[in-house]
């Protein structure tokens, strides 16, 4: 929850749409990683030019390599002349940012290097007037987390959250959170010895897309909507979340995750339980996660025998992308020959829920297939009867109501009308609302969105320790269902949209879809 | 295209009509026809319909900085003027197109221009009505040089009223708020924001300080077209419950507030800005002097608080380019209501230091 203005200053009332977050300073931990020069310091520019960003803001990069602040600065500004999604960079707005960043160098195992942190933000304290105000990004590996945390501990960067919430200490967390419910388990009770669940933002990337969040508010923000939103009238929902590439060198890493653990624990699940879940009693962080984990409750599991019939797990052959023919999985390099790891999964799942039962929910995500496009489909019951059977061009194909998340961000209905002209021929049309069209290009990037969210103290957006862990419960069980028996890994050709083991998990009639 | 209506055409006759009947046939022409150099169709963004009054010396530069608004606010912007060089009776209209790639289409906005003789501005709330898109809210802005009577005459559509009041003074703007009942928001307010922040945060550990308050000075450089402290000293009196007794002291229920004015004779800020703050409060029974003040360094203010509390603070006040003021007048309607008291209060202010 945002802690400022406070109410009582009769000064702030009317300032919120200008100034809604603290003073404070953000360190990022991995300051010279791909994600800080990539995503991170970019989108924090971004906020600085849409003067989100309190005046008494400052940057602090923490990491290993032995850089000058100059040197930080300079390489903050190159990468962010690289990849700001507003070219060219306003050297005024730069320039500000850049007077209040500031670099430290230090192991994340080394104690005197978190002295030196706090240092130096006592400094910014007293030059700046940063108050105190602390969110520390974790762009860093998982096994740092932990180390990292601890530190900070030790050297009283992380005290507990006051009642008024002032000053304030935050830590944000990259996935993944865990590797299993185990490890997820041991890692939230860890990180809640040492903080608050109040302190502790686990950020998902995918839940600070527009169209993500505009999932709430088409259901619950328009009146039209919701009541479709059942086992009364929808027949199946479809959720896609596919990839063109391909491990893209990380062949290592992949071999030990997997694109379940990668995409379907995390990503996927939660574009679910915004699918699925039920109005929450308000916009309050924990009224909408309690309605969210609700969801992941009521997610039958699959396990033992039923992953065989319930899910399929893929690994793409070599084949053909955007015209461009690419290698097989086990061809990509520090992949073994004989790999099992899964680039492709599907699955047929149940909600076992007064609104939901009966109604499948299809997943399937992948990599290499034949567009890079995440996607949720609604689609609806048959016409009961079929009163232009018959006519020119009717396919009696149901309505559908496709929310698309990337690319193209946006929402279409599909439904059939009348050709003009004598006699009754019909056709599907779509009626096409984009992003795009209707607000320009001005949506922010997803890390924009978090980063400003975190420093508010607004945890809507972001995953709670009982999230992750049911998320890893549901994942768990299928992933020990496949080892157990052994379950196949068909193969598909890249540029597909996947094995045609898949259409088996479809009820009679279904297809998937080929956007 | 270029449109007008013949020179000598009287009220009554139905050519104003038949001129925006001919706009409305060519802009339904420009939606239908594939873009010229790419073929393709044009697909229409639209969020609101932006009206723009001004003179007609200040056309092209707003050609310019729609343009740049259109990027993330896409819409129909209508720019309007009174053209002393036309016919009273004549009205004259031209549209364009702006266009951008995204992804594989070619996103339009649309923008009609139109310039009113003399005797016919009163008829504009008709004709831009008659052209608004639906759906969508109509924002108007009263723009450096707009005739009152053409601003009045849009301002009862309005859904959302913008002015400036670097250029309007406070009394017109105060007839505004008082007229429409539309929201409304101030550049020059949005400008300021930096100022009203950090003298906010004075108060933010301290509220009660807010009700200790026993002096306002502000410093400002002069020959400004607008008293530089209005603002200020309107949004403190509006947001603490002041009555203006004089240009020199507010009362309010508790007590009163000195109000001094102080000239800034420095070369290196520009004309009608506002320099300096110093409150003078008590907290806990001690006084506190709060000020913030630009320093020598460009851009930088320095926020300081000795007495009850000790404090000092450098903060740059920031570049925002006009585009981006412009968004924010037209979107940040948290503070409609703030500033629609301190425009009031403004003028208030206003009237009894003589000025406009």
């Amino acid at each position: 929850m945002a802690t400022i203005p406070p109410p009582e200053n009769p000064l702030r009332l009317g300032m919120a749409e200008e100034l809604s977050v603290d003073p404070c300073v953000l360190v990022i931990f991995g300051a010279s990683g791909d994600l800080t020069g990539r995503k991170l310091v970019p989108g924090i520019y971004m906020l600085a030019k849409n003067r989100m960003l309190p005046s008494a803001f400052s940057l602090v990069g923490f990491a290993r390599r032995p850089m000058s602040d100059a040197d930080f600065r300079a390489k903050m500004r190159e990468a962010t002349d690289k990849f700001s999604r507003q070219k060219p960079v306003d050297g005024t707005v730069w320039d500000d940012l850049a007077a209040g960043t500031f670099y430290v160098q230090g192991a994340f195992d080394e104690a005197a290097a978190y002295q030196r942190l706090r240092e130096k933000l006592e400094e910014i304290d007293r030059t700046r007037g940063t108050r105190g105000g602390r969110t520390f990004y974790l762009a860093v590996p998982a096994d740092s987390v932990r180390p990292i945390v601890d530190h900070l501990k030790e050297a009283g960067l992380v005290p507990p959250p006051t009642n008024d919430g002032k000053p304030y200490a935050r830590v944000i967390v990259e996935k993944p959170f865990g590797t299993d419910l185990a490890s997820a388990r041991e890692l939230n009770r860890d990180l809640l010895q040492k903080l608050d669940e109040r302190q502790i933002f686990r950020i998902d990337h995918y839940l600070g897309k527009e169209t993500v969040q505009n999932l709430l508010v088409f259901r619950f923000g328009n009146t039209i909507f919701e009541p479709l939103w059942s086992r009364q009238h929808v027949d199946h929902v479809q959720i896609t979340v596919a990839e063109e590439i391909g491990v893209e060198g990380r062949g290592k890493f992949y071999e030990k995750i997997g694109i379940t653990r990668d995409i379907v624990q995390n990503h996927a699940l939660q574009v679910l339980t915004l699918v699925a879940m039920e109005p929450p009693s308000s916009w309050d962080a924990d009224a909408v996660r309690d309605e969210k984990v609700k969801v992941l409750r009521t997610l039958r599991p699959i396990r033992g025998r039923e992953v065989l019939e319930r899910t399929v797990r893929g690994q793409y052959a070599a084949g053909i992308v955007r015209g461009d023919r690419v290698p097989g999985y086990r061809e990509e390099p520090d992949v073994a020959k004989d790999s099992r790891t899964e680039t492709y999964v599907a699955m047929r799942m149940q909600l076992e829920s007064w609104r939901w039962g009966g109604v499948p929910f299809y997943l399937r995500s992948g990599k290499r297939l034949a567009k890079r496009l995440a996607e949720v489909v609604l689609h609806f019951k048959s016409l009961p009867h079929g009163l232009f059977r018959g006519a020119t061009g009717a396919t009696d194909e149901p309505n559908a109501l496709i929310v698309r998340i990337q690319p193209d961000e946006g929402i279409s209905l599909r439904f059939a009308t009348k050709v003009p002209g004598g006699g009754i021929a019909v056709r599907d049309v779509a009626m096409d609302f984009r992003y795009g069209s209707a607000f320009g290009s001005s949506t922010p990037e997803a890390y924009e969105r978090l980063i400003l969210d975190a420093m508010r103290g607004e945890a809507t957006l972001f995953t709670r320790a009982d999230e992750v862990e049911a998320q890893w419960g549901f994942i768990d069980a299928i992933l020990e269902g496949w080892k157990e028996h052994e379950a196949p890994v068909a193969r598909y050709e890249a540029g597909s949209w996947g094995p045609a083991e898949a259409d088996r998990l479809l009820e009679p009639g279904d297809t998937w879809r080929k956007p | 295209m270029s449109l007008a209506v013949g020179p000598g055409q009287r009220p009554g006759t139905g050519k104003i009509s038949e001129a925006v009947s001919r706009v409305e046939a060519e802009l339904g022409r420009l939606w239908d026809t594939p873009d010229e150099a790419t073929g393709q169709a044009k697909v229409r963004a639209s969020m609101m319909n932006l009206v723009v009054v001004s003179s007609p010396a200040e056309t092209e530069a707003l050609e310019t900085s729609t343009d740049d608004l259109t990027q993330t606010h896409p819409g129909r912007v209508f720019l309007l003027s009174v053209d002393g060089r036309i016919e009273p009776w004549d009205l004259r209209a031209s549209i364009s197109a702006v266009c951008r790639a995204d992804g594989g289409s070619l996103l339009c906005s649309d923008r009609v221009e139109i310039a009113f003789g003399a005797m016919v501005v009163a008829r504009a709330g008709s004709v831009v009505s008659a052209l608004a898109l639906p759906e969508v809210p109509t924002i108007v802005e009263s723009g450096a040089g707009a005739p009152p009577s053409l601003v009045d005459a849009l301002a009862k559509g309005a859904d959302r009223l913008i002015v400036d009041s670097a250029h309007t003074s406070w009394k017109r703007v105060a007839e505004l708020a008082r007229a429409t009942p539309a929201a409304l928001a101030d550049r020059n307010f949005v400008r300021a924001y930096t100022w009203r922040d950090l003298v906010a945060r004075f108060f933010d550990d301290a509220p009660r300080a807010t009700r200790a308050i026993r002096r306002v000075e502000i410093t400002r450089t002069g020959a400004g077209r607008q008293e530089p402290a209005a603002q200020l000293i309107g949004w403190l009196a509006s947001r603490l419950g002041w009555t203006f007794e004089s240009a020199q002291r507010a009362r309010w229920p508790g007590g009163s507030v000195e109000l001094a004015l102080r000239d800034d004779v420095r070369t290196d800020v520009g004309a009608g800005e506002v320099t300096g703050v110093r409150i003078e409060t008590e907290l806990d029974g001690r006084s506190l002097v709060a000020t913030c003040a630009r320093t020598e360094a460009p851009r930088i203010v320095r926020w300081a608080m000795e007495g009850a509390r000790t404090a000092s603070h450098d903060y740059p006040l920031g570049f925002r380019d006009e585009t981006w003021v412009l968004i924010k007048t037209i979107d940040a309607a948290v503070s409609d209501r703030t500033y629609r008291e301190t425009a009031l209060a403004a003028a208030d202010f206003c009237g009894h230091l003589g000025a406009g």
